[in-house]
C-alpha cells in the first residue's frame, strides 16, 4: 500500500540529498553527517520511503576495498518525482560543505 | 583491539535485528554496517542507540496501523477479561467499568493534550502502548487467584528492592537516581511500584510487608524523590487512621522520616516539556489542551469517589487509592514532578492501571463476601475492622 502525504521537513531534506546524489546514491552515515539529523530519525524515514517505493537500497562494496559492504540508498523514478514536488523548506541546496558523500 | 563501547554498539545492532520483522531485517544489517565503518566508538554507540529507538517506535506504529484485526482481537479479549461487576447499590456501572473507563478516558485526554501541544509522535505512541500494557495487566490481575498474605509480603519486598536498586544503580540525572533504562525507554519504577505497594499494604500489613515499606522509604530518601515520598506518607496515613496497628505506625513513621530526608536534599531537576508543569502550561498551548489535562487528572480520582459513594469497593482501599493519586497530582502541581497519566510517560499509566487492578481485586473480594452463596451478610466488606467501615445496623 502506498500512501502519499505531505512529507515532513526531515523527509524533504533526505529526498533532496538523495536527489542530488542521483544514481550514485548515498550511505546512511554520510546522510546523517551532511544533514545533521539523528539515526533514529533517518532510518525510519528511509524505511518508509522504501516501503512506499520511493527509494531503493543496494549493498555495495565501499572504496577502498577490504571494508565490509554497506547499504547505499537512491531514489526510484517515483522518488525523484516526489523529491522534485517537495523541495526542502530552507532552499534546495541542503548539501553541506563537506564535499562528496562517498570517498 | 575492539573497545567495550564498540562491542556494545554491535550488540545493540543485534537487538535491533531481533526486534525488526523479517522484511525489515536488512535495515538492522545496514545499521550494523554503518556502525562498523564509523571511526569513533562514542559516535558509534550513540548512532546504534538512536537507530534502535527510532526504528522500534517505527515498527510499533506500523504494527498498530497495519494490524487492525490484531488490535480488535486484543481489545475484545481485554473486554471479555475486564467484565463489569454488576453488584452496585445505585444500579449504575460497576467499579471495573468505572475504573477502566476513567483510565482509558484520562489516557485519551492526555493524548489529545500531547497532540494539541505539538508533542513528538513517539511520545503519543509510548503512552498508548503503556495503556495497552496496563489493561493487559488489569486483566491478568483479575485472572490470578488471591494469594496468601506471605506471598503478598514477599512481592512487596521484591518490588521495593527494585526501588532500592534504582536508587543505588539507576540512571542518575542532576543527583537524582529514579530511573532505569529498558531498551530505548527510561521508566520511573517508583511511579509504578509505590501506588501498588501502598494498596497492597492496606490489605496486608504483616511483618514482611512492613519490611517492604521500610525498604521503599529508604529508597525514596536515597533517590531522592520528594513527590513519591509524600505519596507514601499520604497513603500510609490513611491506612494508619483505618487500622491503628503497631506495624502500620512503624511504616508511617519511617515514611515520614523518608519524606523529611527527601525534602532536605537538593532537587534541581528542571521541568521536562510535556511531562512536568503541564497543569499550568497546557492552557498556553491551546484552551482544549488545558481542558484535556484538567479533565484527565480529575478522571483519575473517579474510581475512588465511585467506590466511596456506591459502596462497591472496600472504603479503606478507595480512600487509600484516592489519597495516592491526589498526592501525585498535588506534587505535579507544586513542583517539577510528572503530571500522571495525561502527561508524557508510561510509568504513571502503568502505575495507575496496576493500582486500579489492586482496588478492583478488593472489590471482587467484597463482592464474593457479599454474594448469597458465600455469605449470609451481603453488606460485609473486607474493612469491617477499619475506622472507615460503614456503620452496621443493629
Amino acid at each position: 500500500m502506498t500512501r502519499t502525504r505531505v512529507p515532513s521537513p526531515q523527509t524533504k531534506k533526505i529526498l533532496s540529498a538523495l536527489l542530488d546524489e542521483g544514481d550514485r546514491g548515498d550511505y546512511g552515515y554520510e546522510l546523517i553527517r551532511r544533514l545533521g539529523i539523528k539515526s533514529g530519525t533517518l532510518y525510519p524515514i528511509l524505511m518508509r520511503l522504501a516501503d512506499q517505493g520511493f527509494m531503493e537500497a543496494e549493498w555495495r562494496d565501499p572504496s577502498p576495498p577490504g571494508r565490509p559492504p554497506r547499504q547505499v540508498y537512491r531514489l526510484t523514478a517515483r522518488g525523484v518525482e516526489l523529491a522534485r514536488q517537495n523541495p526542502p523548506e530552507l532552499g534546495r541546496n541542503v548539501r553541506a560543505s563537506t564535499g562528496p558523500a562517498t570517498a | 583491539m575492539t573497545s567495550k563501547r564498540r562491542i556494545a554498539s554491535l550488540w545493540i545492532c543485534d537487538i535491533l535485528k531481533g526486534l525488526l520483522p523479517g522484511r525489515h531485517e536488512g535495515w538492522a544489517r545496514a545499521v550494523r554496517a554503518e556502525v562498523e565503518t564509523m571511526p569513533n566508538d562514542d559516535e558509534a554507540i550513540l548512532f546504534a542507540l538512536d537507530a534502535l529507538r527510532g526504528m522500534a517506535v517505527f515498527v510499533a506504529i506500523q504494527w498498530l496501523l497495519a494490524s487492525p484485526a490484531c488490535a480488535v482481537r486484543l481489545l475484545s479479549w481485554l473486554r471479555s477479561r475486564i467484565t463489569p461487576i454488576t453488584h452496585d447499590v445505585f444500579g449504575i456501572a460497576g467499579p471495573r467499568t468505572v475504573g477502566v473507563a476513567s483510565a482509558v478516558g484520562a489516557v485519551f485526554l492526555g493524548l489529545g493534550y500531547l497532540a494539541l501541544a505539538g508533542a513528538p509522535a513517539p511520545m503519543l505512541a509510548i503512552n498508548a502502548a503503556a495503556l495497552i500494557l496496563g489493561l493487559l495487566a488489569v486483566a491478568l490481575q483479575s485472572a490470578v487467584p488471591s494469594g496468601r498474605p506471605c506471598d503478598s509480603g514477599l512481592l512487596t519486598v521484591l518490588m521495593t528492592s527494585t526501588l532500592l536498586a534504582t536508587a543505588i544503580a539507576g540512571l542518575a540525572v542532576d543527583g537524582a537516581s529514579r530511573w532505569i533504562a529498558i531498551g530505548p525507554v527510561a521508566i520511573q519504577p517508583s511511579l509504578i511500584i509505590i501506588p501498588v505497594m501502598v494498596l497492597m499494604f492496606a490489605h496486608d500489613h504483616g511483618p514482611t510487608s512492613t519490611l517492604g515499606v521500610l525498604i521503599a522509604a529508604l529508597a525514596l530518601a536515597m533517590q531522592p524523590d520528594r513527590a513519591m515520598a509524600g505519596v507514601l506518607v499520604a497513603g500510609l496515613a490513611v491506612i494508619a487512621i483505618a487500622h491503628r496497628d503497631r506495624l502500620v505506625l512503624v511504616a508511617l513513621a519511617a515514611s515520614a522520616v523518608s519524606f523529611l530526608v527527601a525534602m532536605g536534599r537538593p532537587d534541581v531537576l528542571p521541568a521536562v516539556p510535556y511531562v512536568d508543569q503541564i497543569l499550568y502550561t497546557a492552557f498556553g498551548a491551546h484552551i482544549l489542551a488545558g481542558a484535556a489535562v484538567l479533565g484527565g487528572v480529575s478522571l483519575l480520582l473517579v474510581p475512588a469517589l465511585h467506590g466511596l459513594l456506591s459502596g462497591s469497593t472496600d472504603r479503606t482501599m478507595s480512600l487509600v487509592f484516592g489519597a495516592i493519586w491526589l498526592s501525585i497530582i498535588a506534587a505535579a502541581a507544586l513542583g517539577d514532578y510528572p503530571t500522571p497519566v495525561v502527561g508524557y510517560g508510561g510509568s504513571a499509566i502503568l502505575g495507575y492501571l496496576l493500582s486500579l487492578g489492586v482496588l478492583l481485586r478488593s472489590a471482587n473480594a467484597q463482592n464474593a463476601a457479599g454474594s448469597p452463596q458465600q455469605s449470609k451478610s451481603p453488606s460485609r466488606g473486607r474493612d469491617l475492622h477499619s475506622s472507615f467501615a460503614p456503620t452496621q445496623p443493629a
